[in-house]
């Protein structure tokens, strides 16, 4: 297999592995999305047809700050145990650590995602498992890894820390949030996919846009 | 003539934001400009 | 570093004074009111200016970090810093008189129109920038950092604006106005560009100035320590 190849699957193991030593990251991700859940579901009062019309964008601001929460944690323990410098003493390109590193969080997303979807589901009896809005999440959760392993790796270095994650990452992910929740709005009432393709082609735009560059720009990060 | 006094806010509104930046410019400057002389005196010539 | 010389500000700022003074003249007194909107139209002649010169100042801070993390050139980073704060100062401006102009078209101080909402959008994201810079304490690293920053958002606002912009079509969206520009109009509008640009440049270059006085005294200060 191609060596740049087995690098990169190498770190995402690691910071699979690292993880699932002691899953106490995904534990208090999962938790904290579901309790963003719960606690909109009171702030809107259960009142079923509101619930019905934001039930897609409760679902992306649970999904959106967990998943700035994951990424902080993408770089911290790296930082913190100077880790990275021991990566880096490996012959390994800083490329590859970005795709390893972007891999691991996107796969860290996704058991998130496969686990507050159904959850959702249940909670309010909303058919959120449709291939639509599954295929929404994948994608739209490529872009916020894209960008936000880029982001995580320069707010680690910062003094402010996980602090100006979101502040930095937010207002950029703003087109792949819009996107991802009129999309599962479309998706949840039903309609075909005409007007959802042109939601789903901006997250794709943005995706692959974003992946391309932070790969590139990468390297300028972790140049010590 | 009605909304004059909203037409007048934006007008006043930029100019005094500019006024304001070109202020803080000024001041920067000048305490640039005291600690150039601190440090001439500090050096001693 | 010879823009930040003396008779290049000096002759901005007689070219500013006169654009604008011009424009103040062409705004309130020659320009007709336009038939609709009143006399509170005339606020359209600044603040869409304002509004092009923002993107003007982040669309520098773009190339500036590209050139400095190409060149590693230390003035690239010190215009990109210039021109953000600009930038931000504009952007900052651009929604405060949007929101002003809105309250009595509108009735509503604020509307999730596309044109402002990504406006907010890029102030947030300029303002990210600005705290990044002064989250780090090596200079060396708050250049870099901020170039990322830097080339990021920018190549995030023509997506934010498209996906606001699709995402506005569904409501329906209070109408700036359309048909198109008298040629008074147009000469209003053009001439008030020019001053703002001017006054864009003219306070670039002092903020780079400042910027150039202070990596000096820091220099003079690490020899002397």
């Amino acid at each position: 297999m191609n060596p740049t190849l087995t690098k990169i699957l190498a770190i995402m193991r690691k910071d699979i592995i690292a993880e699932l030593r002691t899953r106490e990251v995904i534990v208090s991700v999962l938790v904290f999305a579901l309790l963003v859940i719960v606690i909109f579901n009171f702030a809107f009062g259960a009142d079923r047809p509101i619930m019905e019309a934001v039930a897609p964008g409760v679902l992306w601001v649970a999904f959106a700050f967990a998943g700035v929460l994951a990424l902080n944690r993408t770089f911290i323990p790296e930082k913190e145990n100077a880790c990275l410098e021991g990566v880096l003493s490996c012959p390994v390109s800083r490329e590859a650590i970005y795709l390893g590193k972007m891999l691991a969080a996107f796969i860290f997303m996704l058991a998130v995602e496969a686990i507050t979807l159904p959850v959702f589901a249940l909670l309010f009896n909303l058919p959120v498992l449709s291939f639509p809005i599954i295929l929404t999440t994948v994608l739209a959760t490529l872009g916020f890894v894209a960008v936000g392993t880029l982001f995580s790796a320069l707010a680690v270095n910062t003094r402010a820390r996980e602090m100006i994650l979101p502040i930095l990452f937010l207002p950029v992910a703003v087109p792949v949030i819009i996107s991802a929740v009129k999309a599962s709005t479309l998706a949840l009432a039903g309609q075909p996919w005409g007007e959802m393709f042109s939601w789903l082609q901006i997250i794709v735009a943005f995706d692959v846009v974003f992946l391309v560059v932070s790969y590139l720009i990468f390297n300028f990060i972790i140049e010590e | 003539m009605e909304n004059i006094g909203y037409l007048f806010a934006v007008f006043a509104i930029i100019w005094i934001a500019l006024f304001a930046y070109v202020m803080s410019l000024i001041r920067r400057q000048q305490q640039l400009k005291k600690e150039i002389e601190l440090l001439k005196d500090s050096l001693g010539r | 570093m010879k823009l930040a010389e003396p008779r290049l500000s000096y002759a901005l700022l007689g070219l500013s004074f006169v654009l604008v003074t011009v424009s103040l003249l062409m705004i309130f007194i020659v320009v007709p009111t336009e038939a609709t909107m009143g006399i509170i139209q005339r606020i359209f002649y600044y603040h869409v200016p304002v509004a092009w010169v923002a993107f003007l100042a982040f669309f520098v801070v773009f190339v500036a970090s590209i050139m400095y993390l190409w060149k590693r050139d230390r003035k690239w980073d010190t215009i990109a810093a210039a021109s953000a704060e600009l930038g931000v100062v504009f952007t900052t401006l651009v929604l405060i008189t949007g929101s002003i102009w809105a309250k009595p078209i509108w009735g509503v101080w604020w509307t999730w129109d596309a044109r402002l909402t990504t406006s907010l959008v890029l102030w947030l994201i300029y303002v990210a920038y600005l705290l990044v810079r002064s989250y780090i304490a090596e200079e060396e690293k708050a250049a870099r950092f901020a170039a990322v920053v830097g080339i990021i958002g920018f190549i995030d606002v023509p997506i934010v604006f498209l996906a606001i912009f699709l995402w506005g079509t569904q409501h329906p969206s209070p109408v700036i106005f359309d048909g198109g520009l008298a040629p008074t109009m147009l000469a209003t509008l053009l001439i008030s560009l020019a001053a703002i640009t001017s006054v864009y440049f003219l306070l670039l270059l002092r903020r780079i100035a400042i910027k150039n006085t202070e990596i000096e005294l820091n220099n003079i200060r690490q020899l002397h320590d």
